[in-house]
């Protein structure tokens, strides 16, 4: 009787150590004492990535001159050709851009056309809780024209799906699905200044390569099976146009003509268009 | 008898003290604090929370955040999540770099679980946090939020 106790007291000491110790910080068996200044540059043992929202940079554009074409988004229909979690993903981020320059561009039916679209998509990739949760519909069909009230559903979609995210260790989904959208919006951009040179839109088009490192390091740090090698891949070449900016950290027009392509292929790759 | 009474009030001892540590970091709640800090200029743009183990060895960790030229943002931090202080810095490179200059020094206030910083120019900046040793082994987290106008 003794024995078993002390067995299953065992057992239960076993347990607490174990789920104190939490699933993420790995126990260090070191006892090596240093202090705090000892540390500073030496010990930062881990580099983490906060990337801006899709709907933070649609209206740095939108401020910049980014106009609405209409059809040059990705059309919700293509939604039945992504049957991948890697696809799916991706373009979770690409009708999340798509949307927010509808919302930008106050072009009402097609936000609520992409709201839907992500609604069905958002089932595919298990994030269902946060559409339902919030009556999005409603809230912007209550909303409609009014694009500061809107640009606040969004951001509060944004505190929810990364809520969700974290609170489910899905934060490496959050890199791919902002690679999707940022992809998007750069396609946007490079389209629009492609029909009208402006140079205010260059500059924040130049100013991208702030983001294409933090992407890049996030994909990086959660890929250890190797998933995204291509995107990463890809990714980098398009880092390495980011090269030849002038002394103003602009790049020349020959160097945005070139990111319009590479950006185009790789989102005709992502889109499947 | 004693000894197993004994051995068995250790161990329920112990199961309290590890389930308490742990409940230190419950982020959701945590964010939802920090929230009214943006109100009424700022946005919500992004977040992270970092979970600690303290132990024997100091430790560092840093965030890279990308902000854009001319952009106006606000950083929050909860502390309410850490069982102990930690020192919150916010430099203008990454570490290692030559260039690099400390531009916010959080000073941690008795009482005070909330704080904010909002940077004059905005570029990418890196968050640093630098965990101090403990002898007993502790568990906690740190959440900031983005905001921008």
């Amino acid at each position: 009787m003794y024995k078993k106790t002390i067995k299953v007291a065992s057992i239960i000491v076993m347990s607490s150590l174990i789920y104190a110790c939490g699933g993420e910080e790995t126990l260090t068996e070191e006892v090596v004492i240093a202090s705090e200044e000892e540390v500073a540059e030496e010990n930062v043992n881990q580099i983490d990535y906060v990337l801006p929202s899709p709907l933070q940079i649609a209206e740095l554009f939108k401020r910049a001159g980014l106009t609405y074409i209409g059809d040059i988004t990705n059309s919700p229909e293509n939604i039945d050709n992504y049957n991948t979690k890697y696809d799916q993903k991706l373009n979770y981020g690409v009708y999340s851009a798509d949307m927010a320059y509808c919302i930008m561009n106050n072009q009402a039916q097609e936000s609520i056309n992409y709201l839907a679209t992500l609604s069905k998509l958002s089932e595919k990739i298990w994030m269902t809780d946060i559409m339902g949760s919030m009556g999005l519909t409603d809230r912007l069909e209550a909303n409609v024209g009014n694009e500061d009230s809107l640009t606040y559903i969004m951001a509060d979609l944004q505190m929810q799906m990364d809520d969700y995210l974290d609170g489910n260790g899905l934060g490496h989904t959050g890199s791919i699905i902002f690679a999707g959208a940022w992809i998007e919006t750069l396609y946007l951009g490079t389209n629009v200044n492609e029909n009208e040179r402006n140079k205010k839109l260059i500059s924040r088009l130049s100013e991208q390569s702030v983001v294409l490192g933090s992407i890049i390091g996030s994909i990086k740090q959660n890929d250890a099976e190797n998933d995204y090698a291509e995107l990463i891949s890809d990714l980098e070449n398009i880092n390495n146009i980011f090269n030849s900016y002038d002394e103003d950290f602009m790049l020349s027009d020959e160097a945005v003509s070139n990111l319009g392509i590479q950006i185009k292929a790789l989102r005709a790759k992502i889109v499947g268009a | 008898m004693k000894k197993v009474t004994a051995y068995l009030l250790i161990v329920l001892t112990f199961t309290l003290v590890s389930f308490q540590t742990e409940q230190n970091c419950d982020d959701t709640a945590l964010k939802e604090e920090l929230k009214p800090g943006l109100n009424p200029d700022y946005k919500y743009d992004s977040s992270k929370t970092s979970k600690f183990t303290y132990n024997k060895k100091a430790q560092g960790r840093e965030i890279e955040v990308p902000l854009f030229m001319g952009e106006d943002y606000i950083f929050l931090f909860n502390t309410n999540g850490l069982p102990k202080d930690i020192k919150i810095e916010i430099y203008s490179e990454k570490i290692g770099h030559k260039k690099r200059k400390l531009l916010y020094n959080l000073e941690q206030k008795y009482s005070q679980n909330i704080y904010s910083f909002k940077p004059t120019k905005s570029r990418k900046m890196y968050v640093n946090y630098t965990i101090p040793e403990v002898e007993e082994e502790l568990t906690g987290c740190m959440v900031f939020i983005l905001g921008y106008q």
